[in-house]
C-alpha cells in the first residue's frame, strides 16, 4: 500500500499520466501590425523567415511541460489571418471553433489599437451569439522595442489578457505562447494511454475499436477517444 | 503491493507453479526492464507527437515545467526516434503502405454494401446534400473501424502463426490483452469514457498491453516473462505502420466510393463527356469517358446549385471586366505584378491544378490533396506568404481563370471528406477557398469605382447589386457538425434527426405520424415499402427480415475464405426509427453469437488483478465459447 507521504511525493517522469489539447489559435488584427513576425519568430526562432509548406499561414507546434504529477501537451494550430481591410468581413468563417484569438497591434499606431479594440468587440459579440463557445481573447501589443506612447488599454483589459512583445527582438514571444498553453482549462486536456484499446458495449455486441495517442486521429485510422 | 504473476490465458502450455514462484520473487532484478520498458513507450509517444528535440522528460522535471516546442513532421517523427533507433524505414512505408492501391477484398465488400443501400427506396422524399453527407459520414466511421478490425485480425492471424513456430510469448500475451476476454471484461460498456479528462479520470484496465496500466501496474515480472525490448520495437512499429494503413484505407475508401457512384450514375442526365486530352489527369478520374460532376450530388439541394450558378456568373462578370481592361485586378486585389509576371510558369501550374480541383478528381480526399498542392505552388509570391498574400492570390486566380463550380466542389469537400481528416491545413486551405469565395460573392456597388458603376450595362449592373448569399439562403449545417469539422471528433448520431425525418418506413406508427402532418404528403410521396434487398443478401425471410451477410472481419478462422460465416439477422419491421437506420447504412461489425453464456458478464466489473485462478479458467471457457 502507498503511504499518504507516498501519495504526495513527485511521481518519476516515466510514471507520469501524459495529458494531450489539440488548440487552434488564430491571429487577428490589421495589416503590418506583425501577426506574422510573431508566429514565424515562436515557430522557427527566426525574424521574418519561415520554413512552412504554406508560408507562415498555419502552422502547427507542439508545447510540452511537466509537472509534478503530470506531463502535458498542447497541439497548437496557428492560423494566421488576412488583415487587409477588404478581408474584414472574412474574419468569422476563419475564428469559428477557435480555441484563442491572438489581436496583434502595433504599440507605435493607435489607428491599430483602435482596429484592435474593434476585433474584441467583435469576438465577444460573437461569444454573445454563441451559446456555449469560449475563446481565450489576447489582446498583444507588437513591436514594443520601438519608441510608443503608453495606450490607454484599460478598457478593453478586463475583457482579455495584454501582453507586450517584440518579434523582432524575441521579447516575451516564447512566454505569451507558454502563457496561453498553460492557461488551458484542464478538462479541455485528454489522458492518453499509449495503447490500443478495446471497447465492447454489450448490448449489440458492437466491438469499438480505439487508439490510443490523440495526435493519431489526424493522422491515422481509428480514435474514438 | 505483491501481484500475481498471471499466465497468458491463451497459453495452455503455462506451468501454474512457474506463477507462483514468480509472484513471489523479488523484483528488483526486473527493474531495470521494466523502467526500460517504461521508457520505451514514453520515447514512443513523444515522437509521435512530433516532438524532434525533446530533452529528456527527467532533465525538464528537474528544470521544473520548461516548455519546447517544435514542428511536427508526420514521417519524420515515424522515421527517426529519440534515441537514434529506427521505427520504421521508408523503404518500410514504402513497402507496406505506399505499394497500397487496393482495398483488402473485405474492406472493399463494405463500399458495395455502402452503395447497394444508398440505393434502397427506404427514405419518404430525397436526402439533401447534407443529408446525404452525414450518411457518408456514417459510413466512413464504420469503415475506419473496420479497418482496424481488419488489421488486427491479420495481425492476430500471423501473430498466431508466428506462435506455432517460434512459440513467441509477446505475440501469446498480446493476443490475450488486446482480443482476449481480459480485455473485454475491463472495458467500460459504453463509450463515455473514452475520453478521460483529468477531472474525470478513474483508474481502468486498458486491453491493450501497452497500457499505462499494463505497463506500470503489473508485476515487472509479468513483463519480463513476456516481453522483451525487441518485442516492444517490433510491435511498436506493427502499430504505427496499421496506423498509416488505416490512413491509407480511408483514402482509398473515399476514391473507391465516388469512382463506384460515377460508374452506377446518380439517376440524372448523363455526365459531361470528357473531352480533355490532357495526359496528366489520373486514370481515375475519367471511367469511360466520363468524368465526376460533383453537382450531380446536390440536385437535391437546389439552392445549392442556384448559388453556384449565381457565384459562376459573378466570376465571369469579374473576368470579362479584367480582361476587357475595365478594372485593373492586380491593382484591385493589390498584388505585385512584377511577381505575376516573373513567374508566369508556376500560374499555368496553378491553373492545371485548379483544373484537376474542379473537372479531373473524383474523391474529396484528392480533391483538398489538390488544393494543398495549390497553395504550396503560391508560395512563389513571397518568402512568409502570409494569409493576406494567399487569399489575394486565390481571388485573383479564381477570377482570371474564370473557373466554374468552385463553390461546388468546395461544398463537397467540406461534406464528403471524412471529418476526422479534414482537420488542420486541410481544413486551412479549404477554408481559404470558402474565404475566397465569399468575398467575390459579397463584392458590390461599394467595392468599384462609380466611373465602373456608371458604364455598366443593366443586367451586369444587377450582378452587383447586392451579395449573392443576400438573395440565397443556404442550408446551415447542423452546429454540430460544423465543429466537428474542426476538432474531428465527429459524431454521426448528432446528424441522426435528418435522416430519420425522411426514412421510409412501412410500419403502421410511422404512417400515422405522417398522416397527422400532411394528408397530402402521404397520398402523394408515400408508397409501400418492400424491404430491399441488396446484391449482398442471401435470403429475405417471410416476415421481412433480410439476412445478410455477417463482417468477416472479427473472425479469425474465416479471414481467408469468407465462407464459413455466420448470419447476422437485421430487421426492417422495426417501428424504431433509429435502430432502422442503424440497420439500414450499419454494416455488421461482428457476427451474432448464438451460444453466448449467461454469466459473460460476471467478471466486468472486476478488476485482473483480484482475479483467482478459477476465475481465469471460468474466463477462459466463456473465451473458448465464444469463439467457437
Amino acid at each position: 500500500m502507498e503511504s499518504n507521504n507516498g501519495a504526495n511525493e513527485p511521481r518519476d517522469a516515466n510514471d507520469k499520466e501524459v495529458y494531450r489539447c489539440r488548440l487552434k489559435l488564430v491571429l487577428l488584427g490589421e495589416s503590418s501590425v506583425g501577426k506574422t513576425s510573431i508566429v514565424t519568430r515562436f515557430t522557427t526562432g527566426k525574424f521574418q523567415r519561415n520554413n512552412a509548406t504554406i508560408g507562415a499561414a498555419f502552422l502547427n507546434k507542439n508545447i510540452r511541460w511537466v509537472d509534478e504529477d503530470n506531463i502535458y501537451e498542447v497541439d497548437l494550430e496557428i492560423w494566421d489571418t488576412a488583415g487587409q481591410e477588404r478581408y474584414r468581413s472574412l474574419a468569422p468563417i476563419y475564428y469559428r471553433n477557435t480555441d484563442v484569438a491572438l489581436i496583434v497591434f502595433d504599440v507605435t499606431s493607435s489607428n491599430t489599437f483602435q482596429k484592435a479594440r474593434s476585433w474584441v468587440d467583435e469576438l465577444r459579440s460573437y461569444l454573445d451569439n454563441e451559446q456555449g463557445k469560449e475563446i481565450q481573447l489576447y489582446l498583444i501589443g507588437n513591436k514594443c522595442d520601438l519608441e510608443h506612447e503608453s495606450i490607454a488599454k484599460t478598457a478593453i483589459l478586463d475583457m482579455c489578457t495584454f501582453k507586450e512583445v517584440s518579434a523582432k527582438r524575441d521579447e516575451g514571444i516564447q512566454e505569451l505562447f507558454e502563457e496561453i498553453a498553460r492557461g488551458i482549462p484542464t478538462d479541455k486536456f485528454i489522458l492518453q494511454s499509449p495503447s490500443n484499446q478495446l471497447d465492447v458495449t454489450d448490448n449489440n455486441c458492437t466491438v469499438m475499436l480505439k487508439k490510443s495517442f490523440d495526435d493519431l486521429s489526424k493522422n491515422v485510422g481509428c480514435n474514438y477517444c | 503491493m505483491r501481484q500475481l504473476y498471471t499466465p497468458p490465458i491463451s497459453n495452455p502450455k503455462f506451468d501454474t507453479s512457474q506463477s507462483i514462484k514468480e509472484s513471489y520473487k523479488s523484483s528488483s532484478s526486473l527493474s531495470s526492464l521494466s523502467s526500460s520498458l517504461k521508457r520505451e513507450i514514453h520515447i514512443d509517444e513523444t515522437e509521435t507527437t512530433g516532438e524532434e528535440d525533446v530533452e529528456d522528460s527527467s532533465s525538464k522535471e528537474s528544470q521544473n515545467s520548461s516548455s519546447q516546442v517544435s514542428t511536427p513532421d508526420k514521417f519524420e517523427k515515424l522515421l527517426n526516434r529519440k534515441d537514434g533507433t529506427t521505427v520504421l524505414t521508408q523503404e518500410e512505408i514504402t513497402n507496406e503502405v505506399t505499394n497500397i492501391t487496393e482495398l483488402p477484398l473485405e474492406l472493399s465488400r463494405l463500399i458495395s454494401f455502402f452503395i447497394d443501400d444508398l440505393k434502397q427506396p427506404k427514405y419518404v422524399k430525397p436526402l439533401s446534400i447534407i443529408q446525404l453527407a452525414s450518411v457518408f459520414q456514417s459510413f466512413y466511421i464504420k469503415f475506419d473501424k473496420s479497418s482496424f478490425q481488419y488489421l488486427t485480425t491479420i495481425n492476430n492471424s500471423n501473430n498466431n502463426s508466428a506462435n506455432n513456430v517460434n512459440m513467441n510469448t509477446f505475440f501469446s500475451a498480446k493476443e490475450t490483452l488486446s482480443s482476449g476476454l481480459s480485455g473485454i471484461f475491463s472495458r467500460s460498456r459504453s463509450n463515455s469514457g473514452n475520453s478521460v479528462t483529468i477531472a474525470s479520470r478513474r483508474p481502468r484496465r486498458s486491453s491493450s498491453l501497452f497500457s499505462t496500466d499494463s505497463v506500470s501496474n503489473l508485476n515487472p515480472s509479468f513483463n519480463h516473462q513476456l516481453l522483451s525490448e525487441e518485442e516492444i520495437n517490433r510491435q511498436l512499429k506493427i502499430n504505427e505502420l496499421n496506423n498509416l494503413k488505416i490512413e491509407k484505407f480511408m483514402i482509398l475508401c473515399e476514391r473507391d466510393i465516388f469512382k463506384k457512384i460515377l460508374q452506377v450514375g446518380t439517376s440524372v442526365p448523363s455526365p459531361i463527356k470528357n473531352n480533355n486530352n490532357d495526359n496528366d489527369k489520373p486514370i481515375i478520374n475519367s471511367i469511360n469517358g466520363q468524368i465526376f460532376k460533383v453537382s450531380n450530388l446536390f440536385k437535391n439541394s437546389p439552392e445549392f446549385i442556384e448559388y453556384d450558378k449565381k457565384l459562376n456568373e459573378k466570376i465571369n462578370f469579374l473576368n470579362d471586366l479584367s480582361t476587357g481592361g475595365r478594372i485593373n485586378l492586380i491593382e484591385f486585389l493589390d498584388i505585385n505584378e512584377d511577381t505575376i509576371n516573373e513567374n508566369k510558369d508556376e500560374s499555368n501550374t496553378i491553373e492545371k491544378l485548379f483544373d484537376q480541383f474542379l473537372l479531373y478528381s473524383i474523391s474529396p480526399f484528392e480533391k483538398i490533396d489538390i488544393l494543398l498542392k495549390i497553395h504550396k505552388s503560391m508560395a512563389f509570391y513571397s518568402k512568409e506568404m502570409s494569409n493576406d498574400e494567399f487569399l489575394s492570390l486565390l481571388i485573383f486566380y479564381i477570377i482570371k481563370f474564370s473557373l466554374k463550380r468552385t463553390f461546388l466542389n468546395a461544398e463537397f469537400v467540406k461534406l464528403f471528406r471524412y471529418k476526422k481528416k479534414l482537420v488542420e491545413n486541410e481544413l486551412f486551405v479549404l477554408t481559404n477557398v470558402e474565404a475566397a469565395l465569399m468575398f467575390v460573392e459579397g463584392l458590390t456597388f461599394n467595392d468599384f469605382s462609380d466611373k465602373l458603376i456608371n458604364k455598366l450595362k443593366p443586367e451586369e449592373r444587377k450582378l452587383l447589386e447586392c451579395p449573392i448569399s443576400e438573395k440565397i439562403t443556404l442550408p446551415k449545417i447542423p452546429s454540430d457538425c460544423d465543429k466537428t469539422i474542426n476538432d474531428g471528433t465527429y459524431m454521426a448520431t448528432t446528424l441522426g434527426s435528418p435522416r430519420s425525418e425522411v426514412l421510409r418506413s412501412n410500419s403502421y406508427d410511422r404512417f400515422r405520424t405522417i398522416i397527422d402532418s400532411s394528408l397530402k404528403n402521404v397520398i402523394g410521396k408515400i408508397k409501400y415499402y418492400t424491404p430491399p434487398v441488396p446484391i449482398v443478401v442471401d435470403e429475405v425471410d417471410e416476415d421481412g427480415e433480410t439476412t445478410l451477410e455477417p463482417d468477416p472481419l472479427l473472425n479469425n478462422e474465416n479471414m481467408e475464405g469468407l465462407k464459413e460465416v455466420k448470419s447476422i439477422t437485421v430487421s426492417h419491421s422495426t417501428t424504431s426509427l433509429h435502430s432502422k437506420i442503424s440497420s439500414s447504412s450499419e454494416l455488421p461489425t461482428i457476427p451474432d453469437v448464438p451460444d453466448i453464456p449467461d454469466d459473460w458478464k460476471a467478471y466486468k466489473d472486476m478488476n485482473f488483478d483480484d482475479l483467482k485462478m478459477s476465475d481465469l479458467k471460468k474466463i477462459f471457457d466463456i473465451y473458448q465459447r465464444l469463439i467457437d
